[in-house]
């Protein structure tokens, strides 16, 4: 049951989306950050409705609802 | 042993939280959703052992002859003030403290509603000893 990989990638997606914004802000491509970060968190928002999912369904069958 | 590999989960998960807050302040969303799902990780495992307790109680409750709607609203009022916690505890972190607290006076009116008939059938008898 513990995939810490999910953990990973979520890190790696909110590293990945800052340094990718860091490097925006040198090139002076400063109007690209804020649609690079909201595709960012809706990916990662993606990966965490499926959880939330998951665990209502394991709250259901538990307590019988 | 389950337990090391709980904390190990939870340990490295709050370091990573860490480290993405270190590196900028306004990507925090994604430390708060990497809680989030830390979180729901946490709780499906625990819900997974729970469930042979409550093995046990409708066991017990069986032997006893106890009316089981009894025990399945007992159940239900457990569920709801488990997820308003849940609800709670994530608002709080993410700093809503207001929002935290409406769930959980939504999850005491919940609890009311159920357990009414209860209540009901406990004035009922009272009424009837009387």
């Amino acid at each position: 049951m513990f995939d810490i990989a999910i953990i990973f990638k979520l890190a790696g997606l909110g590293l990945g989306i800052t340094i990718l914004n860091t490097v925006l802000k040198k090139v002076g491509a400063d109007e690209w950050i804020f649609p690079i970060t909201i595709v960012g968190v809706i990916m990662a928002l993606l990966t965490v409705v499926t959880y939330i999912s998951k665990l209502f369904e394991a709250v259901q069958t538990m307590f019988t609802f | 042993m389950e337990m090391l590999r709980l904390v190990g989960f939870g340990i490295i998960a709050a370091t990573l939280i860490i480290t993405l807050g270190k590196f900028s302040d306004q990507h925090a969303v994604f430390g708060l959703i990497i809680r989030v799902v830390t979180v729901i990780i946490f709780m499906i495992f625990i819900l997974q052992h729970l469930s042979s307790v409550f093995e046990v109680i409708k066991e017990l409750s069986h032997k006893v002859q106890m009316d089981s709607t009894y025990l399945d609203i007992i159940l239900k009022i457990i569920g709801i003030a488990y997820i308003a916690e849940f609800g709670y505890q994530l608002c709080k972190d993410a700093g809503e403290e207001a929002i935290g607290t409406k769930i959980q006076f939504a999850g005491k009116v919940m609890i009311f509603v159920i357990s009414s008939p209860v209540i009901l059938a406990l004035v009922a008898l009272i009424t009837e000893l009387l």
